[in-house]
């Protein structure tokens, strides 16, 4: 390999300094921490006072939505441990959001009163979803003529 | 019909293996009966994997629900069309998809160039055969379309209706044509490796199939992008989300080598680069279509969690191991025949074009998989949102921006300070203007100025080289300007054709700058017949309607829309409530100009007649769409290869020809 020429060397280690420097910053600016229920119910009060994501699946049932559809109250619970969190989720209520829908909720959590007022609100677009059928086989109609086959 | 899928996948594969031997063999010992076997392998495994696609669409069309990949993708009310395209609407058909881009592509290239690049020819093969193995087993072994269930269900579930319209018909194609395009290139540079004919036959194959790859992964994120923005109703068309990066990512590696690679044809210079842009290009196409299949970063877009994660894993370590060995085996004959000189030469704002290109992949890159990191690393699970995108990325798009203007004018070695003004001060001129104009007129958000003021220069030095040309042919051969322009564009399709994307980078700068700062949303609940206003637009709520079809209730506002006074029409955002699906699916009202959009989701209702409307209005969105229409065309423009002008015009063929394409 021919060396190349100091001043291009130069001028490539500001280039990738200045984007690491970007990346890093922005990282840390913009990341924001990722629980699901029952883990963000065993924090301690302290590190929770920005804001937070929490993901979990919609509590059949419990979706209560006021003002028009431009508020939902409903309650994010985790399918393994049954814990769960209610939320109050102001703003566009995605066409996704229903009943056992998976979703990802962002904003503050009230430690003290257990309550999370989430900014954000993610529901699984469900484009490609298989889960339906794999996780409930006997829901299909089947036909009996041809299943006795 | 599902017997003759699960046949031709098994013979698929065994195809794959017999012609991967019979090509490394045959190129090793230079046998051309071998060659020519493996030739013949890419063919039929092309018409094995068509009869495999031809199985499914049948199944999909006659609703043969035992089929289970058809039973949860189709219906038997569906129209018939939409049945068509179930085929991509799940993961096993989605990955016949691409198998059956594959193998139409491998087809083409070798029917294509067999005779012309002879000593390629068979590592061509090898590594095409090599990729569609891969598929081949993931469709026989893990995401076989043709399973069957226990029973015959009397009905399918249906594709999902987000998913029944336009563009999610055309969006999946294009982008897998553009991802699958790629393992051509691949396939070209690796043979060239392979066979040390490492000189400048590999470059044309390889530089025109990343093309066409190029021009299909534009359209195709295009098209994401405004199934998005008119389906979705949040106002947007590109989040940052995980998929969507999965696409760009490929784009942008794709554009750096079609930037790069111009270098090594004129100056022999960055060769070794170039192998490694398109290695890695191909490898974040598979990366992209293993983020968006294996469920691995948890998405907007859901993906059932599947069993083909590890598949990917170990094909992308191969491939890339085994194009690295080869980059690596090669090193010495793949160096550049000159130096680097000077920063102010072409070359080097080619090499600063690749580095920023780079860069913005390798920043997406870190955000997308950074949460995965993050959480086998330190445990902590984080999600990283769209500002970290964009306060990386606007720099970096800034000064990519800057660079279409200088790149294609600044001398090679070295400018002078005349080389300089002669095409530069106008146009600094002219940028610096127009910021200053802006300024006067009330803008002081800092990051637009500089956009704005940069796009004016780009689009002066464009507007200039093409005056310029035209008058100078004009000297040579008295014309009118308007047919030397058309003469001249003709005869360097790759310069002018270049200087065409350029322009119409630049008017997609200028929309998501616009629409990024300067957009407008507010949410307004409303009594029938009352008035609402936002940025000069009067909005009246007329009232609520209901209607009823086969397929789906639909419930409609109607919105009677003025302007200053002067009435503009009826608007109807609606929620749509299809009788198969629990999900309501709005409908975005959109009232589209080239300045600004005016965008009106319905968002909900109360019995007593009140609504609630999400209004946002969005400037310049259009041109974000007739930019990338513009680079498509450019694209599509650049791919025929240059003609006599007089041949064209007598044909008068070439032109119509490439508008037809894009359209």
């Amino acid at each position: 390999m021919r060396i190349p020429h100091a001043k291009f060397v130069f001028a490539g280690a500001l280039i990738i300094g200045g984007i690491s420097y970007l990346m890093f910053s922005g990282i840390s600016e913009s990341m924001v921490y990722y629980y699901t229920v029952s883990e963000i119910k065993g924090q301690s009060l302290k590190s929770i006072s920005q804001g937070v994501r929490v993901s979990g699946h919609v509590k059949p049932g419990s979706i209560q939505t006021s003002d028009h559809g431009n508020q939902a109250d409903f309650l994010v619970y985790e399918k393994s441990t049954n814990e769960s969190i209610p939320v109050t989720y102001r703003g566009i209520i995605p066409d996704t959001f229903k009943d056992s829908a998976e979703v990802v909720v962002e904003g503050i959590y009230d430690p003290v009163r257990g309550t999370f007022d989430a900014t954000t609100l993610l529901a699984k677009c469900p484009s490609k979803y298989e889960g339906q059928a794999d996780e409930h086989p006997g829901e299909y109609p089947v036909d009996d003529r041809t299943a006795a086959q | 019909m599902i017997q003759l899928g699960h046949y031709a996948l098994v013979a698929s594969m065994l195809f794959c293996v017999y012609g991967m031997v019979v090509a490394l063999v045959g190129g090793r010992t230079r046998n051309l009966p071998l060659i020519r076997s493996a030739e013949n392998s890419v063919i039929a495994n092309a018409a094995l994997i068509g009869v495999a696609s031809i199985a499914l669409w049948v199944l999909l069309l006659k609703d043969e629900f035992l089929v289970k990949y058809v039973a949860n993708y189709s219906a038997a009310a569906m129209p018939a069309h939409f049945k068509f395209t179930a085929f991509w609407g799940g993961q096993e058909g989605s990955l016949l998809l691409w198998a059956l881009v594959l193998a139409s592509f491998s087809l083409i290239a070798v029917l294509q160039n067999r005779h012309r690049y002879r000593d390629l020819m068979p590592y061509v093969s090898f590594c095409l055969l090599g990729t569609m193995l891969f598929f081949s087993l993931l469709l026989n072994f893990a995401a076989n379309p043709f399973e069957t269930l226990p029973g015959r269900p009397m009905d399918g579930q249906g594709l999902n209706p987000l998913l029944q319209n336009i563009y999610m018909i055309i969006h999946p194609p294009m982008l897998f044509l553009g991802y699958v395009g790629l393992a051509v290139p691949f396939a070209f540079s690796m043979a060239a490796l392979m066979s040390g004919r490492t000189d400048t036959s590999w470059i044309r194959p390889t530089r025109s199939w990343t093309l066409v790859s190029w021009v299909f992964l534009t359209l195709g994120l295009t098209l994401g992008g405004r199934w998005a923005y008119e389906e979705l109703g949040w106002g947007g068309y590109w989040a940052w989300d995980p998929v969507e990066n999965a696409s760009f990512m490929p784009w942008l590696v794709a554009t750096a080598f079609l930037h790069s690679i111009m270098v090594t044809e004129k100056k022999g210079m960055l060769k070794l680069w170039n192998f490694v842009l398109i290695v890695l290009a191909f490898e974040l196409s598979i990366f992209g279509t293993f983020i968006t299949r294996s469920g691995i970063i948890s998405s907007v877009h859901s993906f059932a969690l599947s069993n083909i994660g590890p598949f990917f894993v170990v094909f992308l370590a191969l491939s890339t191991s085994f194009a690295l060995f080869w980059i690596l085996y090669r090193s010495n004959e793949i160096r550049s025949e000159l130096r680097m000189r000077s920063f102010l030469s072409r070359e080097a704002t080619f090499l600063l074009n690749n580095w920023l290109f780079i860069s913005i992949c390798f920043a997406v890159f870190w955000g997308t998989v950074f949460p995965i990191l993050s959480e086998w690393v330190r445990g902590e699970k984080i999600s990283v949102a769209a500002p970290f995108f964009n306060q990386v990325n606007w720099p970096l798009g800034l000064a990519l921006l800057i660079l279409t203007g200088i790149c294609p004018l600044i001398a090679w070695r070295k400018a002078s300070l005349r080389n300089f003004r002669r095409n530069f001060l106008f146009p600094l001129s002219v940028g610096l203007l127009t910021g200053i104009v802006l300024v006067i007129l009330g803008m002081r958000h800092w990051i637009s100025l500089a956009f704005f003021s940069s796009s004016a220069f780009v689009l002066m030095t464009i507007a200039i080289e093409f005056y310029k040309g035209a008058r100078a042919r004009q000297s040579i051969r008295p014309s009118g300007f308007l047919t030397a322009l058309g003469d001249l564009t003709l005869a360097n399709k790759r310069r002018y054709g270049g200087f065409i994307i350029h322009g119409g980078t630049v008017l997609v700068f200028i929309g998501i700058i616009a629409s990024s700062f300067f957009s407008v949303d507010k949410v307004f609940t409303v009594q029938p017949t009352e008035s609402f206003e936002l940025k000069g637009y009067t909005l009246t709520f007329a009232g609520l309607s209901e209607r009823r079809d086969s397929e789906k209730d639909v419930v409609f506002a109607t919105i009677e829309v003025s302007e200053k006074g002067k009435p503009l029409g009826q608007l109807f955002p609606q929620k749509h409530f299809h009788h198969k699906s629990e999900q309501p699916a709005t409908e975005v009202a959109l009232r589209s100009r080239l300045y600004e959009d005016l965008y009106i989701v319905l968002s909900g209702w109360e019995e007593t007649g009140s609504a609630s409307f999400h209004v946002f209005v969005n400037p310049m969105v259009q041109f974000i769409w007739i930019g990338i229409g513009i680079m498509g065309l450019g694209g599509v423009f650049v791919i025929f290869p240059d003609r006599k002008p007089s041949a064209a015009r007598a044909s008068g063929k070439a032109p119509k020809e490439v508008q037809d394409e894009a359209a």
